[in-house]
């Protein structure tokens, strides 16, 4: 848990009005009570913040809109939240108990998607009731409604989405669960598949070169995910899902608190799910979605002491999926094109962290193991691939004058195992990892912020990595904010794992050089404007980053229609990426969200510089949003543009297995209605309402075992419109009444 | 634009509302903070005959909009006192009023 939500009563039902808040903050200890210097105070809505002075006293002059939550944030202590609807007429004081957070803080607000105003480190934030408007199934839909990240099908048999940001490809951005990396190495490409929706508590996104704290993979952007937490969680939380393709999905969740103080709790999240029925709506003879089993168990432990906390858990899948030619069965031979795709993965993960003598130094440490399997036909060709991993992170975080400068320093330790195997070839690679980094971070008051970070890790196969990082924010005034973010990250690619959708095709994979590993500087900025319509909270915003790859692993599909040519970058690979999003509430509880996207993605491909295949140069969406007044109806519908894309050449194909090198303009529409009765919701939703289908998906669906056969030139939706419907039921932790 | 005419069509489904023997009434409570807020909403948006309820904390006023042939005013303030709050002039209900959380019944806020 992030915060400690402390509702302090008779603060609460204050009565008599004030313009001007005052108070102390004091730490309660084993000594008695102490007053915190440089204790950070934050209104969550107005975003006007101070610091206690040396007595670790505070004062707001004016605070304007109530109510409002304060957040009280001093390191080595527990965050509190405190809701005000009056401002009390005598001082506060505000008792902070000792605690340390692996994570770090963040300012959330109540509702909706947030665009962070006082971080370091710019993020938006996807949280529960911005998750639900997308009801299925995966975290590859928790994006929909999201402008940042866009997510597009891979190929025309798998049914897999990956994600972009800044028009690159998902690996670049690095994913991570509650600041453990995620969804890496061989689990790249389906990984997404593989993290149920309901279990996603809130979303942090970062674009550009994160901070150095989390390692050197992030070049495009960084992914945190927060899953649900135990000791938030009430008994029993029921989903049912079932849509017209034959899915049907249940996910069970239950958490309970132990002990007489509740310092322990724990958190059972279960999932399980199947496309059961084959379907074949475009007539290619191809199922347009593989069937598919999956069953998904995370469990999860918490204590919450007063000197020492700690969390561990695992998770444990199984995955499969059978796809291609209708009526193809992996256990019998009829001679037709089929995918078959088994996954079984098992994770274990444990955060501790320790606080020091001094109040404001701490230490965490992470550790996780994975073993993550993956077993394959696509057509005859089989896939095998076995990752191993452990990961160790420790984060040792200081602050001095009054929370002015702090600094965050580490260790870190990767052991990785890759056993892959392609048609009659085998190759395996152990990555040994050492690292350390140093991170820097000063604040002056809430005008302005830096962080830099350096980092250097020694990479066992391609020698020393150095990818620093910088940060700077400032605070125009108290509705504006600008910030500036450079930085440079590694990745060692894995050239089938990767780009699994390429071999939903018949084109022979010519490796043609040993691959070095992909490096990139990522520099950009962002602009945020807040301003009010009536009184409601509405934004602007525009970001600019600009990605230059020093070295690539490059997939040239446009030389030949029957080869993919992998090497490395020889010549120029880089991406502009622009945003604009307007976030407005026209009306009370009617939201509307518009975004326009513009990706300039070129890089050297058959000898020549041109836009990167399969990403469009224009992207749009808008999303409206209603909630009834008695919060009881919810309507939601989003509209994604997806413009042009260049796609591979196929010219040199017999003319029927030709196809256009420019794919259309379309736009996706998906819908949602939610009602809400007490414990239970009612929802019923569709995607793809307007049926946008890809003609001919598949090139050569007729021929699948022929050279010409390729089902990975997908731009738009194979499948068409789905329409689904669900219940939730929630039993709540019930709240304690101070 | 197919698209658009299409967006707007099911987003006013949802606003459109039937405001026919509706009424609105502006009820002065006991209610003093968000806790108090949350439960009376909450009780009364799960009445029947109930189109929303909306407290403003400053005020404490409690503003109801119901259908008039369904629930009448006497009845929406029996329910507030139910929930342990005084409505108008009629007062809350002894026992509901004591099972509050200490901060949320009267005088709880002015201890300090």
């Amino acid at each position: 848990m992030k915060y400690i939500i402390l509702f302090i009563g008779l603060l609460m039902c204050a009565l008599i009005q004030a313009q001007t808040l005052t108070g102390k903050v004091i730490s309660e200890g084993e000594k008695g009570e102490e007053s915190l210097v440089g204790a950070q105070l934050i209104w969550q809505k107005s975003q006007a913040g101070t610091v206690t002075d040396v007595d670790g006293n505070f004062k707001f002059e004016e605070v304007s809109e109530l109510p409002d939550t304060l957040l009280v944030q001093f390191v080595g202590y527990h965050t509190l939240k405190i809701y005000f609807d009056k401002i009390p007429e005598k001082g506060l004081k505000i008792k902070m108990k000792a605690g340390t957070e692996l994570q770090a803080v963040v300012v959330s607000a109540g509702d909706d998607k947030l665009l962070s105003f006082m971080d370091p480190i710019g993020f938006e934030k996807i949280n529960q009731s911005e998750l639900k408007k997308a009801a299925c199934c995966n975290l590859s839909e928790a994006f929909e409604t999201n402008a940042s990240v866009d997510v597009s099908i891979t190929d025309a048999v798998s049914g897999a989405k990956k994600i972009q940001m800044l028009g690159l490809d998902g690996v670049y951005t690095q994913m991570q669960f509650e600041n453990i990396p995620i969804v890496r190495g061989l689990s790249s490409s389906y990984g997404l598949g593989t993290v149920p929706g309901t279990w996603i508590e809130s979303i942090q996104i970062t674009k550009g070169r994160g901070s150095v704290v989390n390692g050197y993979e992030a070049m495009a952007g960084l992914i945190n995910l927060e899953y649900l937490k135990p000791d938030e969680e009430g008994p029993l939380f029921v989903n049912v899902y079932g849509n017209i393709f034959g899915r049907a999905e249940l996910n069970l969740h239950s958490a309970f608190q132990m002990g007489k103080e509740k310092k322990w709790s724990s958190l059972f999240l279960v999932h399980g799910s199947g496309l059961f029925a084959e379907n074949d709506r475009n007539g290619d003879g191809f199922m347009d979605l593989p069937k598919s089993y999956q069953v998904n168990v995370f469990n999860r432990y918490k204590y919450f002491g007063e000197k020492f906390r700690t969390q561990f858990g695992g998770k444990f899948m199984y995955d499969e999926k059978i796809g291609g030619q209708l009526g193809y069965s992996p256990s019998q031979d009829k001679g037709l094109w089929g995918l078959n795709m088994r996954t079984t993965h098992a994770d274990l993960f444990a955060k501790t962290g320790f606080l020091l003598n001094r109040p404001s130094a701490s230490i965490g440490l992470i550790f996780q193991g994975k073993f993550h399997e993956f077993k394959s036909v696509f057509g005859t060709v089989p896939y095998y691939g076995r990752e191993r991993k452990a990961y160790f992170n420790s984060i040792y975080s200081d602050e001095f004058k009054n929370g002015d400068h702090k600094i965050k320093a580490g260790f870190s330790f990767t052991y990785n195992q890759f056993d892959q195997s392609y048609n009659d070839s085998v190759f395996s690679r152990l990555e040994l990892v050492p690292g350390a980094y140093f991170e820097y971070i000063y604040s002056l008051k809430e005008k302005f912020s830096l962080v830099a970070g350096i980092r250097g890790d020694y990479h066992n196969l391609y020698g020393i990595f150095f990818s620093p990082a910088l940060h700077l924010k400032w605070n125009l005034s108290k509705t504006t904010v600008l910030r500036l973010s450079s930085g440079h990250g590694y990745r060692v690619p894995n050239a089938y794992a990767d780009n699994m959708s390429k071999l939903v095709s018949a084109r022979q994979w010519i490796i043609t050089e040993s691959l070095r590993p992909e490096q990139a500087l990522t520099s950009g900025a962002t602009f945020i404007q807040k301003f009010k319509i009536g009184g409601r909270e509405s934004s602007f915003s525009a970001d600019y980053f600009y990605t230059h790859f020093f070295n690539q692993m490059i997939l040239d599909m446009d030389q030949n229609p029957q080869f993919i040519f992998v090497s490395n970058l020889n010549g120029q690979s880089f991406s502009h990426a622009v945003q604009g999003e307007l976030n407005l509430e026209v009306a009370r509880g009617f939201t509307i969200r518009l975004a326009y996207k513009y990706y300039d993605v070129r890089m050297k491909t058959n000898n020549q510089l041109q836009q990167k295949a399969m990403v469009p140069k224009h992207r749009g969406l808008l999303n409206l949003g209603y909630k009834t007044r008695n919060k009881k109806w919810l309507f939601d519908v989003t509209a994604n543009w997806v413009g042009v894309k260049r796609l591979p050449g196929t010219s040199s194909n017999p003319i029927e297995y030709q196809r256009p090198n420019e794919s259309k303009n379309f736009v996706l529409l998906n819908a949602q209605i939610t009602y809400v009765h007490k414990a239970w919701e009612f929802y019923i939703g569709g995607e793809n309402l307007t049926n946008y289908i890809q003609k001919d998906a598949i090139v050569a669906s007729d021929q699948p075992f022929s050279q010409y056969f390729d089902a990975s030139m997908v731009w738009a939706p194979v499948a068409g419109v789905n329409v689904y419907g669900g219940i939730r039921f929630t039993i709540k932790k019930r709240r304690v009444n101070n | 634009m197919k698209t658009i005419i299409l967006m707007i069509a099911i987003m006013s489904f949802g606003i459109a509302y039937n405001q026919k023997g509706i009424e609105t009434a502006e009820i002065k409570t006991s209610a003093q903070c968000g806790m108090c807020k949350e439960r009376l909403e909450e009780k009364l948006n799960y009445t029947p005959g109930v189109k929303f309820a909306e407290l403003n904390v400053e005020t404490a006023v409690l503003t109801v909009k119901f259908k008039s042939d369904k629930i009448s005013k006497a009845e929406i303030l029996k329910v507030i006192n139910d929930t342990g709050y005084d409505a108008d002039d009629t007062k809350a209900n002894k026992e509901a009023h004591e099972n509050l959380p200490k901060c949320c019944q009267k005088g709880g806020h002015s201890k300090h």
